[in-house]
C-alpha cells in the first residue's frame, strides 16, 4: 500500500510514512487500551469499513444502495453458521462469510441493477427486509430469537484480552485492506470509467465504457468487504439476530450519515464522518430523539450548503489530499456535445 | 374454502388502503421525478395530524379526513419550496439522501411528541362492523369504505391529472421542465403543488390508516415500501396502476398468510420482485415515461 | 432604444467560453438574422436572451428594463418566446394540450387557440393526436404555435428548417408576414444564408463566439459574407 500511495503527488512519501505510523501506533493499541477502549475501537474500524464500501458505491459509482444491512447480517449470518454450526475456525470463515455476501449480491445486482437509480435504492431496502423475514423464519438459525456464538468459537480466539486483542487486528486489517482497494480500484482505469460513468452516463457509454459489467464488479466487492465486517461485528457482539443484523437505521442510515457528513466521493470522508459520528454519540445519544433529530438535519444541511462534507470544505480551504484520486473526469474540450 | 374467500376478500379491500399509500408516492414520482424516501413517515404523520384532529381535539373522524389533507399541502408545498427545490437536478443523490435524513427526523419529532406509544382513532363500531358477500363470506365495512375513498381519490388525480390547466401543467413539467419555464411555467411553484398534493393524498391515507389499525411513530417505514411495491406492480407512471398494484398486492400477501401466517409480508415482498424479474414495466405500465 | 438589446454578452459553459462581448439588437417589426457555422454561439445567444442555458455576463435589455439574471418564466411572461432547436415538444401532451402550454406566460393578446388554428389548420384537424405522432413539418408548426401562444413581443426561431423538407419549409416561412403583421419582432438563426438574407432586415454573423459582422442584408454582399465565414482567407 506505502509504495502505491508514495508514487501519487508531491507528498506522497511522507502521507504514506505518516498513514504507516498511525497504523503501527493503532496496531499497538491492545498494549495500553483496556477492553471496553478496543471494543470500541474495533467497532469504529468496523463502521468506517462499511462508509468506506458505501461510498465507493454511492460517491464514486453512482450506486445508491439503501439495503447494505442485508450484506451486513448475511455476513454476519454466514460467519455464525460457518464457524458456530459447523466448525470452520474464524480466519476461514471470516472470508467465506464475505463470500456468501458476495454470491447473494449477484443475482441482486443482476435483478435491481435494470432499475432507475431512485427505485434501485428502495428496492435494495426491500431486498433487506426479505432476507430478515426469510432468517427470522430459519429456525435452524433460531428464527426470530436468532442465535449466540458457540462459547468454543470465542475459547478459539484466546482469552478474552486476547480476543479482543485478535478482533481489533482483523477489523484494522479489514479496514486497511478496505480502502487500498478503494484507492486503487479508483486509480484504474475501470475506477477511471466508473467515474466518467458517474459523471455522464451517456458519454461514458459513448468512450465504450460498459456502465453495467463495472457497476456489478465494483458492487460485489463492496458487498464482500461489506460481509466480513458483519461478521466482525457481529463477532464482537457474540450473538445475532435478525432484527439486529438486519437494522436500516444501525447498518445504512449511520454509515450513509457518516460518509454525507465526512464527504462523499472523497476516500477521506469517511474517516473523518466515522470520528464525528462517533464523537456526536457519544456527546447526544442520551438525548434520545433529539439526537437522531439533530443527525437528520445535520446530514440535509451538509448536502444543501456543503455537497462535499467536512472533508470536501477542508480540501477547498487547504487543497489537502491525502487519497489523490481524480474524482472528476474531465472530458477534453471536443468532446463536448 | 369460505376461509378462503374471506382472505380474498380481504386481501383485495386491503389493496385500496395500499393503493391510497401509493397515491402520493407517484405524484412525487411523475412530476419530479424524484422517490421520496420520507413518504411513509408523511403518511404517519398524516395519522398522527388526524389523530389530533379527531381524537385529542374532539372533532371526529369527517373533519380529521379534511383538516390532516389540507396541513398535510401545505406542509408539502412549503417542504418543496423551502428545501427540496434545491435539490432537483440531474444528480439523484441529494433528494435521496436529503429525504431519508428527512424520515429521519420526522420520526423522532413525532416520538419526541406522541412518545412510541400506540395510537388510534376509534370509529364507533363501523371499524368491526362488516358486509355479507355470500354465505360465509364477508369483508369489513370500513374496508369497503376504504376503497371507495381510494377509488374517488385516484379518480380525482386522474381528472385533474388529465383535465385540468394544472395538470396539463404537472404533466408538461414533467416531460421537460426547462422548456416549459421558457414558456413561462413557474416550476418551483408548480413543483411545490405536486408535492403539496402528494402530502395531502398523505394526509388522507395517514388517516384511513389511522381508524383501520394502530400505529406508532416509527410505523412509516412498512409503508413506504409497500407504496413503492404498489406503484411498481402497478406501472410507474400509471395512476390506475395504483389501484390494481394495491389489490394485487393485498390478494399476494393474503395468500402468503393463508399458506403460513408468518409469510403475509413476505409473499407481498416476493410479488414485488417477481413481477420486477419478469415485467419490469409493470403489469399496467402505460407505454409512456 | 431598441426593443431588445444586447450589449457584451459573454458566456460560459464551465470552463468553456461559449460568446465573447457580443452586442446584438432588434426593434420591434424587424427580423434579425442571426448567421453563422455550427457551435458558433447562435443557440447560446437566443437562450440568454430568454435566461436560460449558459452562465451569462453583459448587459440584456428589454424594453428597457435589464432582464439577465431574471429566471425563464419571468423573461416569458415579460413577452420574449422560443421556438427551441429540435422543437422539445411535451411528448405526453396532445396537440391542443401543447398549444396551451403557451398559456402559462399569462399574456393575454391576439395570439388565441382559434387563432393559431387558423393559421395551421392542419393542427386543427389532429388537436387531439399526441405531439409527437405528427410529421416534423406539424411537429414544427406546434412548436411555432405554442411560442405564438404566449403572445411575445419577440419570437426567437432556432434553425425553423432543420430536417424538414424545402417546401415545408417554404410554407413555415410563409407565414412570417401574417406574424410580423402583428407587429412582433423575429430573431431567427438559419444555416441556409441565403434564405436568412431574404427575409431578415438585419444580419448578425457569429464565429466562435464573436460577432465577426454585423448590418443590413442590402449592405453585406455574399462575398463578405462568405469572407466573414472563412476568416482567415481574406
Ligand atoms: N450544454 C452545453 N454544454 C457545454 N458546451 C456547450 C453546450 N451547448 C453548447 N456548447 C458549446 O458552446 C459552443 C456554442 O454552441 P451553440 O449551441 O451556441 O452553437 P450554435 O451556433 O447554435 O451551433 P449549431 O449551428 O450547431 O446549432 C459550442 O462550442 C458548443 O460545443
Ligand atoms: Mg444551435
Amino acid at each position: 500500500m506505502g509504495a502505491t500511495i508514495s508514487r501519487s503527488g508531491p507528498h506522497g512519501p511522507k502521507i504514506a510514512l505518516a498513514g504507516a505510523a498511525v497504523v503501527l501506533i493503532l496496531a499497538a493499541l491492545p498494549a495500553f487500551a483496556d477492553r471496553a477502549t478496543l471494543r470500541l475501537a474495533t467497532e469504529m474500524a468496523g463502521y468506517l469499513t462499511l462508509a468506506v464500501m458505501w461510498n465507493l458505491l454511492a460517491g464514486y459509482a453512482g450506486v445508491m444502495s439503501i439495503g447494505q444491512q442485508v450484506f451486513v447480517g448475511l455476513g454476519g449470518y454466514a460467519f455464525f453458521v460457518v464457524a458456530g454450526l459447523w466448525g470452520v475456525p474464524v480466519f476461514a470463515a471470516l472470508p467465506l462469510a464475505g463470500a456468501f455476501a458476495a454470491f447473494i449480491a449477484l443475482p441482486i445486482a443482476l435483478i435491481l441493477f435494470r432499475l432507475n437509480g431512485a427505485y434501485f435504492a428502495v428496492a435494495t431496502w426491500v431486498v433487506a427486509e426479505i432476507a430478515a423475514l426469510v432468517i427470522a423464519q430459519t429456525y435452524a438459525v433460531g428464527g426470530g430469537a436468532g442465535m449466540s456464538l458457540p462459547t468454543q468459537v470465542a475459547k478459539s480466539l484466546g482469552n478474552n484480552d486476547q480476543r479482543s486483542a485478535l478482533i481489533w487486528w482483523l477489523a484494522l486489517a479489514l479496514c486497511c485492506i478496505a480502502a487500498g482497494l478503494a484507492y486503487l480500484w479508483m486509480r484504474s482505469p475501470r475506477g477511471l470509467a466508473l467515474m466518467a460513468m458517474r459523471d455522464d452516463e451517456i458519454a461514458a457509454a459513448g468512450l465504450g465504457v460498459s456502465t453495467t459489467r463495472n457497476r456489478i464488479m465494483v458492487y460485489l466487492i463492496a458487498t464482500f468487504i461489506t460481509g466480513i465486517a458483519g461478521a466482525i461485528l457481529f463477532l464482537v457482539k457474540l450473538r445475532i439476530s435478525p432484527s439486529a443484523a438486519f437494522d436500516v437505521n444501525e447498518w445504512t442510515a449511520s454509515i450513509i450519515f457518516i460518509v454525507v457528513i465526512g464527504g462523499l466521493g472523497y476516500l477521506e470522508g469517511p474517516l473523518l464522518g466515522v470520528l464525528l459520528f462517533f464523537a456526536l454519540r457519544a456527546l447526544l445519544a442520551g438525548f434520545g430523539p433529539w439526537y437522531l433529530i439533530a443527525l437528520g438535519a445535520l446530514a440535509i444541511a451538509t448536502m444543501l450548503f456543503a455537497p462535499g462534507g467536512l472533508w470536501g470544505l477542508i480540501h477547498r480551504r487547504f487543497g489537502w489530499e491525502i487519497f489523490p484520486v481524480r474524482r472528476r473526469v474531465i472530458l477534453t474540450n471536443g468532446e463536448t456535445p | 374454502m369460505t376461509e378462503f374467500l374471506n382472505l380474498l376478500a380481504q386481501g383485495a379491500t386491503i389493496g385500496g388502503l395500499y393503493a391510497l399509500f401509493a397515491a402520493g408516492l407517484s405524484i412525487v414520482f411523475g412530476i419530479l421525478r424524484l422517490v421520496n424516501l420520507a413518504h411513509g413517515d408523511m403518511i404517519i404523520l398524516g395519522a398522527f395530524t388526524g389523530h389530533v384532529v379527531a381524537t385529542a381535539m374532539g372533532l371526529g373522524f369527517i373533519p380529521a379526513l379534511i383538516i390532516a389533507p389540507l396541513l398535510m399541502g401545505a406542509f408539502g408545498y412549503a417542504l418543496q419550496r423551502l428545501l427540496l427545490n434545491r435539490l432537483i437536478g440531474k444528480d439523484i443523490l441529494p433528494p435521496l439522501l436529503v429525504t431519508f435524513g428527512l424520515s429521519m427526523m420526522i420520526q423522532n419529532a413525532l416520538l419526541l411528541v406522541f412518545t412510541a406509544d400506540t395510537q388510534k382513532i376509534a370509529l364507533g363500531g363501523i371499524e368491526t362492523a362488516s358486509v355479507p358477500l355470500l354465505p360465509g363470506v364477508a369483508v369489513g365495512s370500513y374496508a369497503l369504505i376504504v376503497l371507495a375513498v381510494a377509488v374517488v381519490v385516484i379518480g380525482g388525480l386522474h381528472l385533474l391529472l388529465m383535465r385540468t390547466a394544472l395538470g396539463r401543467t404537472f404533466r408538461a413539467t414533467a416531460d421537460d421542465a426547462e422548456t416549459a419555464r421558457q414558456l413561462g411555467v413557474r416550476t418551483p411553484h408548480v413543483f411545490g403543488l405536486a408535492t403539496a398534493l402528494a402530502l395531502a393524498a398523505c394526509g388522507i391515507a395517514g388517516v384511513m390508516l389511522a381508524v383501520w389499525t394502530s400505529f406508532t411513530p416509527l410505523a412509516g417505514s412498512t409503508r413506504l415500501l409497500i407504496a413503492f411495491e404498489v406503484i411498481v406492480i402497478g406501472g410507474i407512471g400509471s395512476i390506475w396502476g395504483t389501484l390494481l398494484g394495491g389489490i394485487l398486492l393485498g390478494l399476494a400477501q393474503a395468500i402468503g398468510g393463508w399458506i403460513n401466517p408468518e409469510w403475509q409480508m413476505l409473499a407481498g415482498h416476493i410479488a414485488f420482485l417477481a413481477v420486477l424479474v419478469l415485467m419490469p414495466g409493470g403489469l399496467f405500465a402505460q407505454g409512456r415515461r | 432604444m431598441s426593443l431588445l438589446s444586447v450589449q457584451s454578452l459573454t458566456a460560459h459553459y464551465g470552463d468553456m467560453q461559449a460568446l465573447y462581448g457580443v452586442d446584438f439588437g432588434i426593434d420591434a417589426g424587424q427580423v434579425a438574422a442571426v448567421i453563422g457555422p455550427n457551435g458558433a454561439g447562435k443557440t447560446t445567444l437566443m437562450r440568454a436572451m430568454l435566461g436560460a442555458g449558459a452562465r451569462t455576463a453583459g448587459r440584456i435589455e428589454f424594453a428597457g428594463q435589464p432582464i439577465l439574471g431574471l429566471p425563464p418564466e419571468a423573461i416569458a411572461a415579460l413577452g420574449i418566446a422560443m421556438v427551441p432547436e429540435g422543437r422539445r415538444l411535451f411528448a405526453s401532451l396532445s396537440v391542443e394540450e401543447n398549444l396551451r402550454m403557451g398559456e402559462s406566460a399569462g399574456r393575454k393578446g391576439v395570439w388565441t387557440l382559434a387563432r393559431v388554428f387558423d393559421l395551421f389548420p392542419i393542427l386543427k384537424e389532429r388537436r387531439h393526436r399526441p405531439a409527437t405522432a405528427l410529421s416534423g413539418g406539424q411537429q414544427q408548426m406546434v412548436a411555432v404555435g405554442r411560442a405564438l401562444m404566449t403572445n411575445p413581443k419577440i419570437l426567437l426561431c432556432d434553425e425553423l428548417s432543420l430536417g424538414l423538407s424545402p417546401l415545408v419549409v417554404e410554407d413555415i416561412y410563409a407565414l412570417f408576414p401574417a406574424i410580423l403583421a402583428e407587429g412582433m419582432a423575429l430573431v431567427i438563426v438559419e444555416q441556409d444564408v441565403g434564405r436568412a438574407l431574404k427575409v431578415a432586415t438585419s444580419v448578425t454573423c457569429l464565429m466562435e463566439g464573436r460577432v465577426v459582422l454585423q448590418g443590413a442584408p442590402g449592405d453585406l454582399s455574399v462575398d463578405r459574407i462568405a469572407q466573414a465565414y472563412f476568416g482567415a482567407a481574406a
